[in-house]
């Protein structure tokens, strides 16, 4: 049976050609979306992730960076940097707002850095300077790429001009790029004074940062401090609620055009195979074996553009990402996963849409010639 | 070979379609045995109801009445799901038309119904071997059945039919498409079945030529199995071209005013058909 298959299969390679490429397209559909969902939210904690303070201390009953506000009164940092275990506070100003360059309006995270301390700034930089001065912006680089900024030219946030001063790497999305500028600029911006927004906490090597956390929350009040890993996955969590209904609805509708296409395939090679399917009949085969047998040439449709999908996905989006610098895409196993379970559910759905045609196929056909 | 023991038995075997004015009796009230290695012929003529007894007598149709039991199993209170099994373990097929599966090639047509007999696969693997050399399709065992003759084709047709060894051969008009020397060579093979492996083969043909061959002939009119006369041909004159035509092998009969008629062809039976007063006068 599996030879006839493979045979008859073989026989119209390019019908199945067409039906596996519409399915590994519809596939590659699904990845993409996901991919760049990932990616974007990898982007939105890239900043925490990078910055890898060990613990991150802001205002009390706030657990998040993205899209979040935090007032922290500028002495708690000076009193957590004299906690025991705490190596170093380093208090940060942060506001997520649009800033202009280029022309364009970007979304982005605006750190602001205190003066002579490099220690919550860019970490890889594409060249210029990486730790702004009065009246200075380090924006990333693909931004420059993307609209032929320069180092000197203007950006804007609200109705105060910049000087881009540096071009830093790995800090654009295109939910939210991340910008650094003076503390004291941003400061006068939000006409904030005395407070901070964060403080990221470095401990000595060897402590528990859990419990430095809850010593911190014990000992200076009104502040949530948060461990560094803890603190990635309430960002993280927040960046998939926000884009799951998009990226479900995306995957529904990548299933859907597969299911669609796959169904197509065996619904026409049932139709045109009728006689043959009436063979098998006549000669002792029972109807579910020719069910089977479709489920078979579904998954076998399915299972090549699987196998398509998954080397594109693999080998060929990470080019993508080349070319179009403001997507970020990655890929996760998860996804992979993801991707063949649906794979499997959409061979079995399209493998029921002709079942009525095999069930009334009349083994009698055979007989008339 | 017969060993006079009965492999088939149908009993008052009766198939109708339509209902009310429009019903017909395609076959009505047929009884026949069959024993184990006996050649029967079933002929008649077209429309007679030859085909509609075979695929009774090969469960692949229900009967409206009557009973068939073959090899002590009766097919016609047997569940719908159990007769395709009873298909492959009991009953080989064979086609006006070969029906072999087109992206197979002869060895994989052969054996493609001994799959349903999976504990038995490496018995038949050996078997489709034996049935290729017998039928002389060596050569061709790696063939795809657009590049066979009408023979060969055929004989890939009586191997698949002969792989899970049947009891009971079930063909419809197996040399309908055949050239002359062809279908002389698939009726022998037929014989030979019949006779040196005790199988019994039922065939429903037009082709007088084989008539030789079998054991018995039935004959089949108005899907009532009737008496044939001791001669093998009733010639009569065709009433379009006036040409000699044996009235009971002929394909094509027909009836006007209460009259029966034999044509030589299909074009002098169109031809009747278009204008039966004018040849129906004339051959009065």
């Amino acid at each position: 049976m599996l030879k006839w298959i493979l045979k008859t299969l073989w026989g119209q390679k390019g019908s199945v050609f067409s039906s596996a490429s519409g399915v590994a397209f519809a596939f590659i559909l699904v990845v993409i979306m996901e991919a760049a969902f990932v990616g974007e939210s990898n982007q939105i904690v890239s900043y925490i992730r990078h910055v890898n303070a060990d613990v991150w201390v802001m205002q009390k009953g706030v657990s998040n960076m993205h899209m979040a506000t935090t007032f922290v009164w500028d002495w708690k940092a000076k009193r957590i940097a004299e906690l025991p275990g705490v190596k170093k506070a380093t208090p940060i100003l942060y506001v997520n707002t649009a800033l202009k360059s280029g022309g364009r309006n970007w979304f982005a995270y605006v750190i602001g850095l205190m003066p002579n301390d490099a220690r919550a700034g860019p970490w890889s930089m594409a060249y210029g300077k990486s730790h702004p001065g009065q009246g200075e912006i380090v924006l990333p680089h693909v931004l420059a790429k993307m609209t032929d900024a320069k180092l000197g030219d203007t950006a804007m946030i609200a109705d105060k001009k910049f000087e881009i001063a540096g071009f830093s790497n790995e800090t654009f999305s295109m939910a939210n790029s991340i910008a650094f500028v003076n503390f004291h600029d941003l400061e006068e911006l939000i006409s904030t004074s005395g407070t901070v927004s964060f403080i990221l906490v470095d401990i000595e090597s060897g402590l528990d940062k859990q419990s430095v956390a809850k010593l911190i929350e014990q000992q200076v009040e009104k502040v949530s401090a948060i461990p560094h890993e803890q603190f990635i996955k309430n960002d993280f969590q927040i960046a998939m609620l926000m884009g799951v209904e998009v990226v479900s609805f995306m995957s529904i509708i990548g299933s859907i055009l597969a299911a669609l296409i796959i169904a197509f395939t065996a619904y026409s090679q049932v139709s045109r195979r009728k006689r043959e399917l009436a063979i098998a009949k006549a000669l002792g085969y029972q109807n579910r074996s020719l069910y089977l047998a479709v489920l078979m040439q579904t998954l076998i449709i399915t299972g090549l553009a699987l196998i398509v999908a998954i080397l594109i996905s693999i080998f060929l989006l990470p080019l993508l990402t080349t070319l179009v610098p403001q997507i970020t895409l990655v890929v996760t196993t998860t996804a992979l996963i993801r991707l063949c379970m649906i794979a499997v559910f959409v061979a079995v759905l399209a493998a029921l849409v002709p079942a009525r045609i095999i069930a009334n196929i009349d083994p009698l056909t055979a007989f008339r010639s | 070979m017969m060993n006079n023991q009965t492999l088939l038995k149908a009993t008052n075997l009766t198939k109708s379609f339509g209902r009310g004015h429009t019903e017909v009796h395609a076959v009505n009230d047929v009884s026949l045995e069959i024993e184990q290695g006996e050649l029967i012929l079933i002929m008649g003529p077209s429309g007679s109801g030859k085909t509609t007894l075979l695929s009774m007598l090969g469960g692949l149709l229900r009967s409206t009445s009557g009973q068939i039991v073959i090899d002590d199993t009766n097919i016609s209170t047997a569940n719908e799901s159990l007769l395709p099994d009873i298909r492959a373990h009991k009953i080989g097929f064979i086609f006006q038309a070969f029906n072999l599966l087109d992206a197979l090639s002869v060895r994989e047509n052969i054996l493609f119904p001994a799959q349903l007999i999976p504990d038995k696969i490496k018995q038949a693997n050996q078997r489709a071997d034996q049935l290729i050399e017998r039928l002389g399709l060596g050569k061709r065992r790696n063939a795809l059945p657009a590049t066979l003759s009408g023979g060969e084709k055929q004989r890939v047709a009586i191997a698949r039919a002969l792989i899970n060894q049947p009891p009971l051969i079930l063909a419809d008009e197996p040399t309908g498409n055949l050239d002359s020397q062809s279908g002389q060579d698939v009726m022998m093979v037929l014989h030979d079945i019949a006779r040196d492996e005790n199988r019994s083969v039922i065939l429903v043909t037009h082709d007088p030529r084989v008539e030789d061959i079998a054991d018995r002939i039935l004959w089949l009119e108005d899907g009532v199995i009737r008496d044939r006369k001791e001669d093998k041909h009733s010639w009569v004159q065709c009433p379009v071209c006036h040409m000699q035509v044996d009235e009971w092998t002929t394909p094509f009969t027909s009836a006007y005013q209460s009259k029966r008629y034999a044509f030589c062809s299909k074009r002098c039976f169109e031809r009747f058909q278009a204008s039966p007063h004018s040849y129906g006068a004339e051959h009065d």
